[in-house]
């Protein structure tokens, strides 16, 4: 099968789409010559012309508010944020108005808009330009949140998001930008709500999110080394949340560490393990750990910035001490 | 190596309050020392050592609630040890005054489960709990066999690898157990003049029985009491109300349910016995040397330790001076 980039990926489902769909327009800063700083909406502007492709001034809250009235009035707008960051600039516009008019018209109403953004940290883009927000958006009944691990999940997921008719806003990890990935060349589409096993295993289960499934993939292969044998789990969407999976998972291995890159307290990793905690009590062996970057502004220093998130090696760690016993406060 | 123990000061003491050692771990002590202060809800009493040697294993501090029976502390040849892990010794060797008068000499909890919950509850994961539980499996035995804790699933198979004979003990999880010991000399003494002056044979067996029987109504206040008397060889006998038949004539047998089980076990080199999942308070009576050892286990829901205290304080009694008894 064909490897493209997780850039590429999502260019084709947004061409792919627009072509499909002519009430489909994208609008952000920099979207149409420059092909946004990540260079992923290249080459759009000139199939599909100024009117669909739709250059912004720097004025976030602007261009979400005309997004968000465009949806209630019959198009399907995907909107570029650049910065993941930037959403705090949005909120109003996005939690209050997005995701509320279809419950507050009766249903009369829908807001078929994408926000598209990115996430992650070690970009050395400092503390404004490195976080990881996913979780202040899925606190908000009326949004879907989708969060791609890889290209072919970049794709299948954006697609389904287009032809939702609510609002969905999906996470891209920054720096898995250039990461290939196998994606047919053929049509598809990713469900939401469907959880993917990334890796099958019997000890432990490691629930992660966006580039976290890397990440619990290789510690995966550090402890397949030990013998201890590790299951990977992509949610692919965290609103709506597949705790079927994951359940069946951990009823399995009776063990789970969750692993987001967001800030840990209050997070996408406190959710997961509430919820188990709740669905899966009496199977678990052990208590369920969350590991997520630590509770500090992302450091610009690099030294600094690669230890405040989560590393194969970090959770291979937590993971033998869970294995053992050892993970416990008394 | 002698056992200090939590003395019941009251009837209807459960526990006591440690108000202050008066000797330090590691000091020496010499018999009649004072050893610590106890306070009953009437008073602060100073308890002696029973025994020469150091204090060690100190296991109580000043201010706590000590469970009557539960071992402190314990009185050895050395100093080692002085403050140590809990001693959950279940029976005693050797009786802290084991002269002239009969004594209660210990009581404690029996056996591995509720001795070890005593200092704090069982920590484990909730798989490994309702494995447990699904399984029937007593999670405080693991406490005994000194796994690490918290329990996790791994742990079970320990438990289940235990010995079955670990396994009688969840019936007799809630057992508790007293010991006394008395002079053989009363009684032998008592059945020799029987025989000697009156040509009347008496049994230690019709003895143990009529004498328990007594001891056990004055304790409870029963109107009627059934003594199962054990034959491991064959049936048991059912014995009616002993107390109220003269020594030398067999007590009526019956078929109701019994009050207590009795082992005399006082012709063997046994001294107690537990066979079977019975759930009836025990009574065991065997020989040490010159000296009888009784043996009594009994669960909360059955008598209160003021009243199992009162029956074997009364049986130690009757069989160490049984004319008294009979006057």
């Amino acid at each position: 099968m064909r490897q493209i980039t997780l850039s590429t990926a999502v260019n084709e489902a947004i061409a792919e789409e627009m072509r499909r769909d002519e009430t489909i327009f994208l609008i952000g800063e920099d979207v149409a010559e420059a092909g946004t700083p990540f260079k992923i909406t290249a080459g759009l502007v000139e199939e599909f012309g100024t009117d669909r492709v739709i250059d912004t001034p720097i004025s976030e809250p602007g261009f979400m508010g005309i997004a968000v009235g465009a949806a209630m009035t019959g198009s399907r707008p995907i909107v570029d944020l650049m910065f993941g960051d930037f959403i705090f600039l949005i909120m109003d516009q996005l939690c209050n108005q997005a995701a509320k008019t279809h419950y507050m018209s009766g249903g009369k109403l829908n807001v078929p808009l994408v926000l598209r953004t990115n996430m992650g940290a070690t970009r050395r883009s400092a503390a404004q330009h490195s976080q990881s927000l996913h979780a202040i958006v899925a606190h908000i009944p009326g949004l879907k949140v989708a969060m791609p691990s890889s290209a072919y999940e970049a794709k299948g997921l954006l697609k389904t998001a287009i032809r939702d008719n609510n609002p969905v806003v999906i996470f891209e990890d920054k720096l898995m930008y250039q990461d290939k990935a196998d994606v047919p060349e053929e049509e598809f589409l990713i469900p939401f709500g469907v959880a993917n096993v990334k890796r099958e295993g019997s000890d432990i289960t490691l629930v992660g999110t966006s580039s976290m499934v890397q990440v619990a993939e290789k510690a995966a292969e550090i402890l397949a080394a030990e013998g201890i044998s590790a299951e990977v789990i992509d949610p692919r969407t965290i609103v709506p949340l597949d705790m079927d999976t994951i359940n069946a998972s951990v009823r399995k291995t009776s063990r789970c560490i969750v692993i987001d890159e967001g800030h840990q307290s209050f997070g996408v990793t406190s959710e997961i393990a509430s919820r188990l905690m709740e669905q899966s009590f009496y199977h678990l062996d052990g208590p369920v750990i969350r590991m997520g970057a630590m509770d500090v502004p992302i450091p610009f220093s690099p030294a600094l910035e690669d230890i405040t998130v989560p590393t194969p090696e970090g959770v291979a760690a937590t993971a033998r001490k869970l294995m053992a016993g050892e993970m416990y406060h008394v | 190596m002698s056992e200090v123990i939590m003395p019941a000061l009251g009837m209807a003491q459960d526990t006591g309050k440690l108000v202050k050692w008066l000797k330090a771990p590691g000091d020496s002590v010499a018999t009649g020392d004072l050893l610590f202060e106890v306070e009953t809800d009437k008073s602060v009493m100073e308890v002696e050592a029973q025994a020469d040697g150091f204090l060690t294993h100190v296991s109580a501090s000043d201010g706590d609630d000590v469970p009557v029976g539960k071992t402190i502390a314990m009185i050895s040849a050395t100093a080692d040890n002085a403050v140590a892990t809990p001693v959950t010794k279940v029976e005693p060797e050797q009786a802290p005054t084991p002269e002239t008068m009969p004594t209660v000499v210990a009581m404690s909890s029996t056996p591995s489960t509720a001795a070890a919950l005593e200092g704090g509850r069982i920590l484990a994961s909730p798989k490994a709990r309702r494995l447990a539980a699904e399984d029937g499996l007593d999670l405080g035995q693991l406490v005994a066999t000194g796994t690490a804790m918290p329990y996790h699933v791994s742990d079970l198979k320990t438990l289940r690898d235990l010995p079955a004979s670990s396994a009688q003990t969840v019936v007799m999880a809630a057992t508790k157990q007293i010991t006394a010991r008395c002079k053989q000399a009363g009684s032998r003494d008592f059945m020799d003049w029987m025989k000697a002056d009156g040509a009347i044979t008496v049994t230690p067996t019709a003895m143990f029985t009529s004498f328990a029987s007594s001891a056990w109504r004055v304790a409870t206040e029963a109107p009627t009491i059934v003594v199962q008397l054990s034959d491991p060889d064959g049936e048991d006998t059912y014995l009616r109300n002993a107390d109220f038949t003269r020594l030398s004539v067999p007590a009526p047998e019956t078929d109701e349910d019994a009050t207590f089980v009795l082992h005399d076990l006082s012709a063997s080199f046994l001294t107690s016995l537990r066979l079977g999942d019975t759930a009836l308070p025990t009574l065991s009576i065997g020989a040490d040397g010159d000296s009888y050892l009784i043996t009594f286990e009994f669960g909360s829901d059955q008598m209160s330790n003021a009243q199992a205290i009162a029956f074997i304080s009364g049986l130690a009694r009757r069989l160490a001076d049984p004319l008294h008894h009979l006057v």
